[in-house]
């Protein structure tokens, strides 16, 4: 079992600049109630106020933004909390962008695999105020889709997640089962992370 | 106004109509739900859960064809986009137990500032009752007709034999 974030680890978290979309957090609200239940939520709650950033989800408002480090801490505290596992957080991942506001503003992009990916970048900025995604190969005749998200170290639990994620969108705009894979990550030494998604 | 303090009434007014968007696409008893042009399910409304058992997780991303038949509904996509608006089309919706459920469909095309189509949106009276009445009336009428059919029959029977008895008394006088 993996040890669990301590205050400080939390705090630096907290420091990084940056802030993101509320949404972020409704998604990760409505996944662990549907799957685990309100008292799970409760749980997840009481560790983030342990390590002294309290958030209440339920008056997250979608719109707002929060501190960038939040994102990642809600995470960490859900894994720990309900005990996922890297599978779990993935699936947790695809399943927030059908929970998301993000499918009523990016409709419009939904309408082709093409204007979906060369979207990708927009649809990060309406999220997040730093990094930046863009897509730097899209090949819709071979199936696959190369993804470049730059200016952000979150955590490497948000680079799982987020593999999720993207599956879940590659599938929104592909109908098809969408396999990603992070083929280059800053926590591994690289200058960013890179995505490739396959369906 | 400083823009900071304008951008901070910007953000709360967009949570406002954010929240009354959300709360009357939950309120409403009719189930509603949104299409893209290739015919992905991007949204659907808790009055549909309710209907068809799916919720969002189940079919948000997926084909439509999932719970339609495929040539029709694709079809029904394809004739709103063209004409802008079907309305009272009946058809049948798979629930998530498998139930096929009588609908009629109602389908608006969205286009959003660029006069390119982005989808459609669905919704549906569900016929369930409708079609059950109908089905009990139309029993009943057919019992009606068989048993006005066997009244009749006797009537005339009826009439037969009173007419061979007159017959018969007739020729004995």
């Amino acid at each position: 079992m993996k040890e669990k974030i301590t205050k400080e680890e939390a705090e630096k978290i907290m420091s990084l600049k940056g802030e993101v979309r509320g949404m972020t957090l409704k998604t990760d609200e409505s996944f662990v109630i549907k799957y685990f239940g309100k008292d799970a939520l409760q749980k997840v709650e009481k560790r983030l106020e342990e390590l002294g950033y309290p958030l209440n989800y339920k008056e997250v408002a979608p719109m707002d933004y929060y501190p960038l480090g939040m994102r990642a801490l809600s995470l960490i505290a859900i894994k720990e909390t309900l005990e996922l596992s890297d599978e779990k957080m993935r699936e947790m991942g695809r399943a927030a962008p059908r929970a998301s506001l993000l499918i009523r503003f990016f409709m419009k992009y939904f309408i082709s695999i093409e204007k979906t990916f060369k979207k990708a970048g927009d649809m990060w900025d309406k999220h997040w105020t730093v990094g930046k995604l863009e897509s730097v190969d899209v090949r819709e005749k071979e199936r696959r889709v190369v993804l470049h998200l730059s200016g952000i170290d979150l955590h490497p639990e948000f680079c799982n997640y987020f593999t999720g994620y993207l599956s879940s969108v590659g599938k929104l705009a592909t109908q098809k089962e969408t396999h990603v894979e992070e083929t280059k990550c800053t926590f591994k030494g690289d200058d960013l992370h890179e995505f490739i998604l396959t369906w | 106004m400083a823009d900071d303090k304008k951008i901070k009434t910007l953000i709360e007014d967009i949570n406002l109509l954010e929240n009354y968007n959300k709360e009357l696409f939950s309120f409403t008893p009719l189930p509603l739900f949104f299409v893209n042009p290739m015919g992905t399910v991007l949204e659907i409304n808790p009055a549909f859960t309710k209907i068809t058992g799916y919720d969002t997780y189940d079919v948000v991303g997926e084909p439509i064809s999932s719970f339609f038949d495929e040539k029709e509904i694709k079809g029904i996509i394809e004739e709103t986009m063209e004409k802008d608006s079907i309305d009272n089309r009946e058809s049948v919706i798979v629930s998530k137990d498998g139930e096929k459920i009588p609908i009629s469909i109602f389908a608006r095309n969205r286009k959003m500032l660029e006069e390119e189509s982005n989808g459609v949106f669905f919704s549906f009276f569900d016929l369930k009752e409708v079609k059950k009445k109908e089905k009990e009336l139309k029993e009943k009428l057919e019992e009606m007709e068989k048993f006005r059919k066997l009244v009749v029959g006797r009537e005339l029977k009826m009439v037969e034999l009173k007419e061979k008895i007159k017959k018969l008394k007739k020729r004995q006088a």
